[in-house]
């Protein structure tokens, strides 16, 4: 007994003072940044400061995570025990999986920093080290802790999408973030997120997520993760088995619905039965068997490049079949995620602010929002594409808000809802709005909300007022597109 | 006054939708009023599916047995009847107070703890109720007053005469149904004649803003309300126009707000004219503005009845249906079910199932059926998870279905031994399979593990 305990605390002596030879590659990431107002679109919200953490990369890069530098006013750099400070510019970041790499224009920086290599997934039960600087204290911090548990997680810094993440109980905490999780001598996972009333539990993105954003971006542009379109659901009542022709206890899970591309491309159907993906065998559950780990089979889905083709082995009518689906970037589900590093868009006219329905602009009704939010909104967001496609608006309009002004002082609409027309134009893009005002011949612009409400704005009041409304409120310009 | 006043306690079996073939009893305790003719009057509310009805008078003593003659949940007026003659000794009926008594010296009435107990309350407003559900417009009169718990068919009266009944109260404030709507319900009663009461089916929105007006080409004075919705009935065919101005209801102008001045109850919401001395079948007449002049238009007032929308809503009282085939328990979409996620049921049910509410019938699917859960079996294995539940059904067996019973006839024919169950696109489970061989077996099982008597209510 004691000889192996001797033997386990060499072990973990080693692995930390390995830990903290590359701790010297760790970087602070300190940020100066400002979100806009998505309800008062040419307004920002005071600047905000915050840190994290991040390493050094081959290529003279910096891997932190995209949150850590989102809306970024600028960011600094500071190195293990050097007092000076390093600016930093983003050279690609994505918001899907929340990496982000850095660059440092200013020579020497990267003197003395060794890149970290990234390694392989973890195994369950296997002890990590997290390194970093999370708040509490000024130095570098390490922490240690077992792989809890490997699966799909949602990914809160875009918020609509998950991928395959690793939790800990090694305390993950503000700061940390970006920052690397060491298993022997390499990388093994970017400390990313907790989630709030759990307790010891931290969540790190694995390497297979790392190795797809530097393959991604090794070509100088961040292209995402592309998607097949279609919803895999588990395969396990007996007589649904059977009614597809296949043994009641085997393998595949279903293709329960496809997205609009994926039902036009025509290449997979609903009632596919997926039995391996990339090689890797389908459970009844939807899940592979990933270095040991059962996972949602998305993470093998996930690991293509656009452009890449996927073999998926199907059982269709009774019959094993082989496709190779293509592989491609779709935003259509993009304003259901959060949305950062653009400003968002908008018009203004006789003081009615108008701007596309996105995630971001309905969370301004407050945290509540979807109790808020008429039903209209919701509906467009959230069903509209799944249940009627064809008539999915490619960039849904609201009235934001309006800037009183005698000119509209008679509207009683006058915020948070969405736009069905304007004079007679159904307003599908925020190009819409600015034509059907632009084009109209009569006298009174009508504006239709979604609701079947009607509100009327004298045409020639509202020309002759706009620029005096945009001067009182401070709006620098009628539009942003 | 109290040889008047009467105590009910009633007994009913209160149904949650979401677990329709469970019944609970329920104790409700309320009061009513001696009206002509050995009858006692008291509101709906609490009558809903009543097992045993029983009457006490003078606040003590002997209870009787009493039988429902009429309800009208929309009216929210009931009449009981009483066999036993010994009940009727030494009552009196009531006296209705006319439309311009319905404002000085008022008190609640009622009996407590063996005594009447009378409170002081003070006229505030009439107004037309709020409907949660669809509902007929319904007058109410507001006063205020500190008495405790009421609601429950107090009687509030002036002097010797009736003003009318407690419907209900929030903080200090007690809603009345006033006695001319209730006399004028009453007198159609005994003619034989009661049609029920009718609504406006169309939606409209102020036309307070000039340049809306003024884009309709209507010219002089701000007046009227927009039409945004010429009917909300499925299948209604309305003599209104979309965007019609209504200038006057029955001879009283519109303002831009809605309201018109009603000669007995004020400024009141232009929804009353559906019920002022009108009900279902009547014909109000409309003056609109439409395409530059104005038209007179006569409009048929449809019953307040809602058991042909989308998401029906059946009469009060009516039994819970559902049908459970191999676990899979299907209920018809009903405002019952809706209403089921409580007062707040707007924000509180499936966002989706909500919408509904929204939407029309269409010509191939007139109602529809969910999904709402699944009692665990292995026979069900795999629809268990969360995303099977409250899935709105497309087809089962390649028939559309809309209704139970439609449900019931496409389970006759299964599709090579299997029930094909297929849901409404972009639903979270598109497609569920049963083994059409062994259902019996699975229903006889789940029905008795989990104690259910009938694992179908199709009626």
């Amino acid at each position: 007994m004691r000889i192996i305990f001797t033997t386990l605390l060499f072990a973990s002596l080693a692995s930390l003072a390995s830990a903290a030879d590359m701790g010297r590659s760790v970087v602070q990431v300190l940020l100066y940044s400002q979100t806009p107002v998505w309800d008062a679109p040419w307004r920002s919200n005071p600047v905000a400061a915050s840190s994290g953490s991040g390493f050094v990369i081959d290529g003279e890069r910096v891997m932190t995570n995209a949150h850590v530098v989102s809306w970024a006013k600028q960011i600094v750099l500071r190195r293990f025990q050097d007092p000076r400070p390093w600016q930093a510019q983003v050279e690609h970041i994505s918001h899907e999986c929340d990496l982000a790499v850095l660059k440092v224009t200013e020579p020497g920086f990267f003197d003395g920093l060794d890149p970290l290599p990234i390694g392989e997934l973890p195994k369950v039960r296997s002890t990590v080290v997290t390194c970093g600087y999370p708040s509490g204290g000024e130095q570098i911090s390490y922490t240690s802790g077992v792989v809890s548990r490997i699966e799909l997680q949602n990914y809160v810094h875009i918020g609509n999408k998950a991928f395959l993440s690793v939790q800990t109980d090694a305390a993950i905490n503000p700061g940390n973030s970006g920052g690397p999780v060491f298993q022997d001598d390499k990388v093994a996972g970017v400390a990313f997120m907790g989630i709030p009333g759990l307790e010891n539990t931290g969540f790190f993105i694995p390497p297979a997520v790392i190795n797809h954003f530097l393959e991604d971006i090794s070509d100088g542009r961040n292209d995402g993760f592309p998607k097949a379109g279609i919803r895999i659901v588990s395969l396990q009542n007996p007589a649904f088995r059977r009614y597809l022709g296949l043994d009641p206890t085997g393998d595949g899970a279903r293709i329960d619905s496809l997205s609009d591309y994926a039902q036009k491309a025509g290449l997979l159907k609903k009632d596919d039965v997926v039995l391996e993906v990339n090689g890797s065998r389908v459970g009844s559950d939807g899940t592979i068997l990933l270095d040991g780990n059962r996972v949602y089979c998305t993470a093998v889905l996930q690991s293509a490049q656009k452009g890449q083709q996927l073999k998926m082995k199907l059982w269709r009518e009774r019959k094993e079949i082989e496709v190779a689906v293509p592989m491609d970037i779709h935003l259509e589900d993009a304003n259901t995620g959060n949305l950062y590093d653009s400003l968002p868009r908008y018009f203004v006219y006789a003081g009615l602010v108008f701007t596309p329905l996105t995630l971001d602009y309905v969370k301004t009704f407050g945290r509540n929002w979807r109790g808020v939010a008429n039903l209209e909104m919701v509906y467009e967001l959230y069903y509209q594409r799944n249940e009627k496609p064809e008539k999915v608006r490619p960039e849904p309009i609201v009235l934001a808000a309006t800037m009183a002004h005698p000119v509209n002082a008679d509207l009683r609409l006058v915020n948070r809802a969405m736009i069905d027309e304007i004079n007679g134009r159904r307003i599908e893009s925020l190009e819409d709005v600015i034509a059907a005002f632009k084009d109209n011949p009569k006298d009174q612009h009508m504006i239709k909300f979604a609701s079947g409400t009607v509100e009327c704005l004298d045409k020639a009041g509202g020309d002759s007022a706009n620029a005096q409304i945009l001067s009182t409120y401070g709006i620098p310009s009628d539009r942003r597109l | 006054m109290q040889k008047s006043i009467v105590r009910f306690d009633v007994t009913r079996n209160d149904h949650n939708f979401r677990v329709p073939w469970d019944k609970r009893a329920q104790s409700v305790s309320k009061l009513g009023a001696v009206i002509d003719g050995n009858e006692v009057l008291t509101t709906a509310q609490g009558l809903a599916n009543h097992t045993l009805v029983r009457l006490q008078k003078g606040g003590r003593g002997r209870w009787f047995n009493g039988e429902v003659k009429w309800v009208d949940f929309q009216a929210n007026l009931a009449v009981v009847g009483v066999s036993d003659e010994i009940f009727w000794s030494d009552l009196t009926p009531i006296q209705f107070a006319e439309a311009d008594e319905l404002r000085d010296d008022l008190q609640v009435v009622r009996w407590r703890a063996g005594n009447i107990e009378r409170r002081a309350a003070e006229f505030s407003r009439f107004t037309v109720a709020d409907a949660n559900f669809n509902q007929a417009p319904r007058i109410e009169l507001k006063a205020s007053s500190e008495i405790e718990g009421a609601g429950r068919g107090e009687l509030m009266v002036s002097g010797a005469k009736v003003v009318g009944l407690v419907a209900s109260k929030s903080g200090s404030t007690c809603s009345v149904i006033p006695a001319p709507f209730i006399t004028a319900a009453l007198k159609l009663r005994a003619d034989g004649n009661y049609r029920g009461l009718g609504y406006f089916d169309f939606i409209w929105q102020p036309a307070s803003n000039p340049a809306t007006t003024e884009f309709f080409e209507l010219n002089g004075p701000a007046r009227g309300v927009l039409v945004i919705k010429t009917s909300t009935r499925p299948g209604a065919k309305s003599p209104l126009n979309l965007h019609d101005i209504i200038l006057e209801v029955d001879g009283f102008p519109i303002d831009i707000q809605g309201d018109y001045l009603d000669p007995d109850y004020g400024h009141v919401i232009m929804e009353y004219l559906a019920c002022r001395n009108k009900w279902a079948g009547d014909i109000v007449k409309l003056k609109v503005w439409r395409d530059g002049k104005t038209q007179q238009i006569d409009y048929t007032l449809p019953k307040a009845d809602f058991t042909e929308n989308l998401v029906t809503d059946r009469p009060e009282g009516a039994e819970p249906t559902y049908l459970i085939a191999g676990g899979l328990v299907f209920v018809p979409l009903s405002a019952e079910y809706l209403s089921s996620w409580g007062k707040d049921w707007q924000r509180n049910a499936p966002f989706r199932l909500v919408f509904y509410n929204n939407q029309k019938p269409e010509k191939a699917q007139r109602s529809l059926v969910v999904l709402s859960l699944v009692l665990p079996d292995f026979y069900n294995i795999g629809y268990q998870e969360r995303n099977a539940q409250n899935l709105v059904l497309d087809k089962a067996n390649g028939l559309r279905i809309d209704t139970l019973k439609s449900l019931a006839n496409a389970l006759k024919s299964p599709e090579d031994g299997f029930h094909v169950f297929e849901f409404k696109k972009g639903s979270a489970l598109q497609k569920i399979i049963l083994d059409a061989e062994k259902l019996d077996a699975a229903n006889q099982r789940i029905a008795k593990r989990y104690r259910i008597a009938q694992f179908q209510k199709l009626q």
